[in-house]
């Protein structure tokens, strides 16, 4: 009997091991890489002609329209 | 003895580092509703602009009001789900995880050491009827349907991380609605064929004083010494309670909640019931692992028991001494099954 | 590098539904999902009302690719999060990790029949080419491609709810916090909430928390 309970209690502990195989569990997010077919950037059609600091631009000007105060006054 | 306390206490450690991750993540609020609205109305003429009490108050499942219909649509912030991530994703699959490798290690372990346990005496060419046809079909429904539901919950849990590697991302997302599908439709079916095979195999694994005996020597596995049993030796009836019963309503009663969305569960439910079926489905596949070893590869006989449903007086006196006794002494029908008028033909395939 | 986000300033939105009724129109949402909602905490009961517009916040950490099972979900490399919905099973595992209720299905059945999941895309698309019509059909419209940001802020009418790279909305709110003073200065304000220090004109017999 005590055999088997320390068998047991030996086996516990050697499981246990398996917490040191926990990560981080962030997501390493890769950014623009889709997982299983790449995503198209968002500036590289017809109207930006992949230039990414166009876009930025554009994009720029519209976040600044939802600025009043620059709008109204 | 120090030993197994130090053992000990590195189990209640690891109880303890696994509670303490809940406790991080409880963050309800300090104060009834009531109350923080009232404060937030006072500093509202106060301080404008200072909506603390209102913010204090948005996080731990506080329901507002929301024009979108939906269970839980007027709830904010739910945050649970960061406890359930870090439980499912971390602790619960690397130990589950390990633990069915570890119980695939220690069953090759055991197969190398002993190999296939033979009968000690040969056979006598004598068939007794073990298993009747309604409880062979109970054991056999249970039986696929939880291989089914093993191999297609492992996919599910784990192929994110062992097949996608393997398969790609398209042929995996198949794998996986192939699986998910099987899962939800053949899970009720388990259910069902456990209450069954709980019904049927009742009467037989009814607890025993001798099986106190058989638990104290480990059924003489490990000495060689021999153990008589009933039917049904302790080890079964272990399996039988521990594992058709308690785990069956564990796994079935959670995975019903998860199963059937259409109740408006909330996500606290399912995050609970979603962490106890994964839990509870390990420890039923670990058991299942050592059930499905010693009816198969590890014992001789005792698989064409379950196929046949008759085995060898051979087989029967050692492996369920008392059963068999009861049997010649006529207080067990020899023959119970009413499609089999007689016991299987002289000479069997096994 | 940009980095995509939402504000919802809780001190103007007067929670009339218009981000909800944009993202719908845009991206012509089936009906009973809903990639963007508007939650009112203490509603009816005055000086303490506030209303957030929420849908998904594009985390950083997304709890929702944490745990999918077939990895469907990425990031864009102006941190937003997408999914793509030929991969998607419909588990459901996504809408208990997240903590603002954003994935949505469009069933709820029985045998957990859920089809594939949607939520805001932060009018990204997915991964299908840019304003094709698959991804039209599958994520809504693509507005990014189009040098636009996401429908439900730029049509916000108090500008409570604001969308774009996160430098430029946290210059904008500063700019708000420190323009528009104290209680009364800000738009609106006395209208919802009174005039500050002065006792509120009607005050509701019993207060209600939750409508339903």
């Amino acid at each position: 009997m005590m055999k088997a309970v320390s068998l047991v209690l030996a086996g516990a502990a050697v499981l246990s091991l398996a917490g040191c195989g926990e990560k981080p569990q962030t997501v390493s997010a890769k950014p623009g890489v889709s997982a299983a077919k790449a995503d198209d950037k968002p500036y590289n059609n017809d109207q930006f002609k992949n230039d990414r600091a166009a876009w930025e631009r554009t994009l720029r000007a519209r976040a600044d329209n939802q600025n009043e105060y620059k709008r109204v006054n | 003895m120090k030993s197994v306390y130090a053992k000990f206490a590195g189990i209640v450690g690891v109880l303890t580092l696994s509670l303490s991750v809940f406790a991080q993540q409880s963050s309800g609020p300090t104060l009834p509703p009531a109350e923080l609205a009232k404060q937030q109305t006072e500093r509202t003429t106060q301080q404008p602009y200072n909506n603390q009490p209102v913010w204090s108050n948005a996080r731990g499942a506080t329901s507002g009001y929301t024009s979108i219909p939906g269970p839980e649509a007027g709830v904010l912030i739910q945050d649970g789900g960061q406890t359930w991530r870090a439980l499912k994703n971390g602790t619960v699959s690397v130990y589950g995880g390990w633990a069915l490798v570890a119980m695939m290690l220690v069953i090759g372990g055991f197969y190398a050491w002993k190999g296939t346990i033979q009968l000690h005496e040969s056979p006598t060419g004598r068939m007794v009827e073990r298993f009747t046809l309604l409880e062979r079909m109970a054991h056999w429904s249970t039986a696929i349907s939880f291989s089914v539901l093993a191999i297609s919950g492992l996919i599910l849990a784990f192929g994110k991380n062992i097949l996608i590697p393997v398969f790609g991302f398209h042929l995996f997302s198949w794998l996986a609605t192939i699986a998910k599908t099987l899962h939800n439709f053949i899970g009720p079916l388990f259910i069902i064929s456990c209450v069954i095979t709980f019904v049927v195999f009742l009467r037989d694994n009814w607890p025993k004083a001798v099986d106190f005996k058989w638990v104290a020597s480990f059924g003489g596995l490990l000495s060689g010494k021999h153990v008589p049993s009933e039917k049904f030796n302790a080890g079964e009836k272990i399996w039988f309670w521990g594992g058709l019963m308690v785990l069956g309503i564990v796994v079935g009663a959670s995975g019903l909640v998860l199963n059937f969305p259409n109740f408006g569960q909330t996500r606290a439910t399912m995050q609970l019931a979603s962490l106890i079926h994964l839990g509870g489905s390990i420890l039923f596949m670990v058991g299942a692992l050592g059930h499905i070893y010693m009816g198969t590869l590890g014992m001789a006989g005792a698989f064409n028991a379950m196929k046949t449903g008759s085995v060898d007086e051979a087989w029967a006196k050692e492996h369920h001494e008392i059963w068999l006794n009861d049997i010649k002494a006529g207080k067990i029908p020899a023959v119970r099954s009413k499609t089999h008028a007689q016991p299987q033909p002289v000479g069997g395939d096994d | 590098m940009a980095r995509m986000k939402f504000i919802c300033d809780a001190e103007r939105c007067i929670e009339c539904n218009g981000c909800v009724t944009a993202c719908k129109n845009e991206h012509d949402v089936p009906w009973g999902v809903n990639r963007r909602r508007v939650v009112t905490l203490n509603d009816g009961i005055v000086g303490a009302e506030r209303s957030i517009s929420v849908a998904c916040m594009h985390c950083s950490d997304a709890p929702c690719q944490a745990v999918c099972p077939v990895n469907c979900f990425y990031k864009t490399e102006d941190g937003v999060v997408l999914h793509d919905k030929d991969l998607c099973i419909g588990c459901g595992y996504c809408f208990y990790a997240c903590p603002f209720g954003a994935p949505q299905f469009p069933q709820a059945g029985a045998f957990g029949l859920r089809g594939k999941m949607d939520k805001c895309t932060f009018c990204a698309g997915g991964p299908e080419k840019d304003n094709s019509k698959a991804e039209n059909e599958k994520y809504g419209r693509n507005r990014l491609a189009e040098g636009k940001l996401p429908a439900c802020a730029e049509m916000c009418s108090t500008k409570a709810l604001l969308a774009g790279d996160g430098d430029v909305l946290s210059d904008i709110y500063r700019e708000r916090v420190m323009r528009r003073g104290r209680g009364g200065d800000l738009w609106g304000h006395a209208t919802a909430y009174g005039v500050p220090g002065a006792k509120p004109a009607a005050q509701p017999a019993a207060p209600v928390q939750q409508k339903s």
